[in-house]
C-alpha cells in the first residue's frame, strides 16, 4: 500500500494520503488504479472519484467537475476544475441552487455576459444531484 | 499665538485621529496572513499545472488549440481591472487604473475597441465616474476572492476570444511583492502566449521529464483541456495575489499615516509648552511689576 494520492482543487487541497486504489472518470472511460502503474496523463470528464484507502475498506465518493490527472508508480494527482467529497453534499439545497440556476438562465437575455458561467453552473449541480 | 485650549484641542483630534489610523494597521496586518493562506493553498494546484503543462507542451505537435491561436488583426481588446473595493491604500487602485488608462490610449491609436471587466467596487466607481460601462463587474470580493469570480471571467473571455468576439485580454492587477511592496502587472491572457508555456518549462528545469510518457486520449487533447483551466488559473492567481497586495499597500499606508500623527502631536506639543511657558512668564512678570509699583 503504497500509492499516494492527492486531490487538488484551484482553491484548496481536498484530500491527501495514501490509499489502496482508485477510480477516475478518464477521458476514454473509467479507470482503476492500483501502485505501479505505468506513467500516464489523462483529462478528466465530469463524474466521481473513488478513493479505497485500505483494502477492505468502502470507496469514498468525490464529485469532479473534469480536470486531469498525472498518475506514475506509485502517485495519482488529480487536478479537479472543481471537486467536492459526496458526503458533504447537501442534495436539497443543491437541488434548489440547480432550479435557482435554470430559472436565471431562462430569464437571461442572449447577449448576457454570465451565460456561460450560469451554463457550467447548472452541469455541475446537475452532477451533484445524479441527473445528467 | 494660539492659545493653549485650542492647542489642546487639535491634540485631542490628532490623537484620535491617529488611533483609527493604528487599528487600521493592525486590521491590515491580520488580513495580510489570511490573505496568504490562500496564495499557499492555491499553490499545489498551480505548481502540478505548471509541471504538466511543461510536460505536455513538450510531447504535443504543434496544436491548432483556438486560446493560443493569435487573431489576424487585433480590434476589440478587453482589460481586467483588478482593485480594491476600500480605499486607504495609498496609490494601490490609482496605479492599476493609471495602467489601464495608458493601454486605452494606446489601443485608441491603433483604432482597436477596449473595454473593461471591473473588478472592486473602486473600479466600479472609477468608471461609472468616466461614463464608461464596464462589461462584467464585481463588487466585495476584493478582501476575499472566490473561484467562482474567476470563473464567470474566464467562461466569458475564452467564448467571446474563441467566437472572435474579441481579440486579446489583459489582465492589470498588484502583485504582492512582499507583505509590504506590490508591483503594478500586466499580463496578456488570450491569445495564451507559447513562450509563457515555455517559461514554465525553464521555472520548473530540475522536473524530469519521463520520456515514456503516456497521455489519454494523446498529448494535444490533454493540451485542449488544460489551457482552459489554466486561463482560470492565471485570473484567480491574480484576484488572491492582488488581494494580498490590497492588505499590505493599507497597511503601509496606515503605518505611515500613523507615523506622521505621532511626529504631528510631538510637534503640537512642543508648542503646547512653549505657549503654556510664555503664558507662565508673562504672568509673573505682571505680579512683580505690580508688586514693585505698590512698594514705590
Amino acid at each position: 500500500m503504497a500509492l499516494q494520492c492527492d486531490i487538488v482543487t484551484p482553491v484548496s487541497k481536498l484530500f491527501s494520503g495514501e490509499i489502496e486504489f482508485v477510480v477516475l472518470p478518464a477521458a476514454e472511460g473509467e479507470m482503476g488504479i492500483y501502485e505501479k502503474h505505468d506513467p500516464i496523463v489523462t483529462t478528466l470528464n465530469a463524474g466521481t472519484v473513488r478513493v479505497t484507502e485500505e483494502p477492505s475498506a468502502e470507496a469514498v465518493t468525490y464529485f469532479v467537475a473534469g480536470g486531469y490527472a498525472e498518475i506514475d508508480t506509485e502517485h495519482v494527482i488529480i487536478l479537479a476544475d472543481r471537486a467536492q467529497a459526496a458526503a458533504e453534499v447537501d442534495v436539497e439545497a443543491a437541488q434548489k441552487t440547480l432550479s435557482d440556476l435554470k430559472e436565471r438562465l431562462a430569464e437571461s437575455a442572449d447577449d448576457d455576459t454570465q451565460k456561460p458561467f450560469l451554463t457550467s453552473e447548472i452541469e455541475w449541480y446537475s452532477l451533484l444531484v445524479g441527473e445528467n | 499665538m494660539p492659545n493653549t485650549r485650542e492647542i489642546k484641542r487639535r491634540i485631542g483630534s490628532v490623537q484620535s485621529t491617529r488611533q483609527i489610523t493604528r487599528t487600521m494597521e493592525m486590521v491590515a496586518t491580520a488580513k495580510v496572513k489570511h490573505a496568504t493562506d490562500r496564495i499557499v493553498a492555491a499553490a499545489p494546484y498551480s505548481d502540478a499545472m505548471a509541471r504538466t503543462l511543461a510536460n505536455v507542451s513538450e510531447h504535443s505537435e504543434g496544436s491548432d488549440n483556438p486560446y493560443l491561436l493569435e487573431h489576424e488583426s487585433v480590434k476589440r481588446a478587453i482589460a481586467i481591472a483588478v482593485v480594491s473595493d476600500r480605499g486607504l491604500a495609498g496609490g494601490f487602485n490609482s496605479n492599476i487604473f493609471r495602467a489601464v488608462s495608458h493601454y486605452f490610449a494606446d489601443n485608441a491609436k491603433k483604432d482597436v475597441d477596449t473595454e473593461v471587466i471591473a473588478c472592486g467596487k473602486k473600479a466600479i466607481a472609477y468608471y461609472a465616474y468616466r461614463r464608461i460601462e464596464p462589461l462584467m463587474d464585481f463588487s466585495d470580493l476584493s478582501a476575499d476572492p472566490t473561484i467562482e469570480e474567476a470563473r464567470e471571467i474566464s467562461l466569458y473571455v475564452r467564448d467571446a476570444y474563441v467566437n472572435e468576439e474579441v481579440d486579446e485580454v489583459k489582465l492589470f492587477y498588484n502583485h504582492a511583492r512582499n507583505a509590504a511592496d506590490q508591483d503594478v502587472r500586466d499580463e496578456r491572457i488570450l491569445p495564451i502566449t507559447t513562450a509563457d508555456l515555455g517559461d514554465v518549462r525553464a521555472e520548473e528545469g530540475d522536473v524530469i521529464t519521463n520520456t515514456s510518457q503516456d497521455f489519454e486520449p494523446d498529448a494535444d487533447a490533454v493540451l485542449d483541456s488544460l489551457l482552459p483551466a489554466y486561463v482560470e488559473t492565471m485570473i484567480y492567481h491574480a484576484l488572491i495575489d492582488s488581494a494580498a497586495a490590497e492588505q499590505g499597500a493599507r497597511r503601509k499606508a496606515m503605518k505611515s499615516a500613523t507615523d506622521n500623527a505621532d511626529d504631528m502631536i510631538e510637534t503640537l506639543n512642543r508648542q503646547y509648552n512653549r505657549v503654556r511657558q510664555g503664558a507662565i512668564t508673562t504672568e509673573i512678570t505682571e505680579i512683580v511689576g505690580g508688586a514693585a509699583a505698590l512698594e514705590d
